[in-house]
């Protein structure tokens, strides 16, 4: 059982050192090989511990922890102080921070221009404009630049990209753990806010797709 | 379809994975005394008592070596009147699991009255392996009806 030959030692796991092993110009790499498999299996062939079955034993007598059903995915971002977030599947894409080319003769503020994306012209909308979010005052040297993106948001056909100071990704969490919304905030953020869930210590603000999107196409006619 | 791979003693056997429900590392098992020697012992199982049949003593007549690969094989049972109930299985280096066809299974016309779990082959390339069908598996267990009563009264 005991396999004392550990060839994958003396040869290099990629036969980058010669000799070279015959069978790896047919498998590549060691892990395709029956020989290194095997001897891994054999690490497992070792006698049975008494206390890795009592481990297991008392692992086993519990029951499984339910697993939070219906829990929704969304994305997690920043835009000046505020943490934000939208329904995951409304997300077509993060990209880069491009340049973003201004229209002449529009005086809203909430259009910002057109960005390239892949090609395609792409409305670009700031949310802070639309939400009425201040500016946070940067601090010098911060690495502020370095976190901006881009979000390409795709609602009922139509993409939106949003510049954000900062993304975090995905976050899962269950719907049932939704606070309402203080009715002291005196932000507009908060018309928009469908509830608050809490996320690493900070209380981020799920945002209203439905609302939000209505009043960004009103707001740009 | 999933198969999973393990050996009893240096000889491979397989079962299908559709009733597998999980396979358990070895724990420590509750002796039940007077009971058949391929009993190995009660599991306790998330709260369910499950009893644990040790595969290679009863079709070998030999206890499982007690290894780190020797583990426990969890199986869905249900009883003719709709009640579910979980069987253990243990076996040794239950670390593999391959994907094969419904057609590589074969029957060689063979009917062990002693084992009728037996029967099947799975065939590969150069060799035959054993296919411990797990539908038959209970028939050979007359314990069985109390033990499915116990677990159903939590």
């Amino acid at each position: 059982m005991e396999n004392k030959d550990r060839c994958w030692k003396r040869i290099g796991v990629w036969g980058n050192e010669l000799p070279r092993c015959p069978k790896l110009a047919e498998v590549i790499h060691c892990r395709n090989c029956q020989v290194f498999t095997q001897a891994g299996r054999n690490l497992l062939e070792r006698p049975l511990p008494e206390a890795y079955k009592d481990e297991w034993g008392t692992i086993l007598v519990k029951k499984k922890g339910k697993e939070p059903v219906g829990a929704i995915a969304v994305v997690v971002f920043r835009i000046a102080s505020e943490w934000m977030a939208l329904p995951a599947g409304l997300f077509a894409e993060i990209i880069e921070d491009v340049s973003i080319h201004t229209l002449p003769h529009r005086k809203t503020p909430v259009l910002l221009g057109l960005v390239n994306v892949h090609g395609e012209i792409q409305l670009c909308v700031s949310l802070k404009h639309l939400m009425n979010l201040e500016d946070v005052i940067v601090k010098k040297g911060a690495p502020e630049k370095e976190k901006k993106r881009l979000m390409v948001v795709s609602k009922d056909g139509e993409q939106w990209v949003f510049p954000v100071h900062e993304i975090h990704g995905i976050h899962h969490f269950n719907p049932g753990l939704l606070q309402n919304v203080p009715v002291t905030i005196a932000k507009s953020k908060s018309t928009f806010t469908e509830g608050i869930f809490k996320w690493n210590a900070k209380h981020v603000a799920l945002l209203d797709d439905e609302l939000l999107f209505y009043t960004l196409k009103r707001s740009l006619q | 379809m999933l198969v999973l791979l393990f050996y009893l003693g240096n000889i491979m056997y397989t079962m299908k994975c559709d009733r597998v429900r999980e396979v358990a590392p070895m724990v420590p098992l509750k002796e039940v005394p007077h009971a058949p020697e391929y009993v190995a012992g009660l599991f306790n199982y998330r709260g369910v008592i499950v009893p644990v049949i040790d595969l290679r003593c009863l079709i070998q007549g030999k206890p499982c070596e007690m290894r780190m690969s020797t583990r426990i094989i969890l199986v869905d049972y249900v009883k003719e009147d709709n009640t579910p109930y979980i069987l253990g299985l243990m076996a040794e280096r239950v670390t593999e699991t391959a994907r094969r066809d419904e057609s590589a299974f074969v029957s060689p016309g063979l009917k062990l009255a002693e084992a009728p779990y037996l029967g099947g082959l799975m065939m590969e390339e150069k060799e035959m392996i054993q296919y411990v069908d797990l539908d038959l598996l209970p028939e050979s267990f007359q314990f069985l009806p109390e033990l499915v009563n116990a677990q159903n009264e939590k």
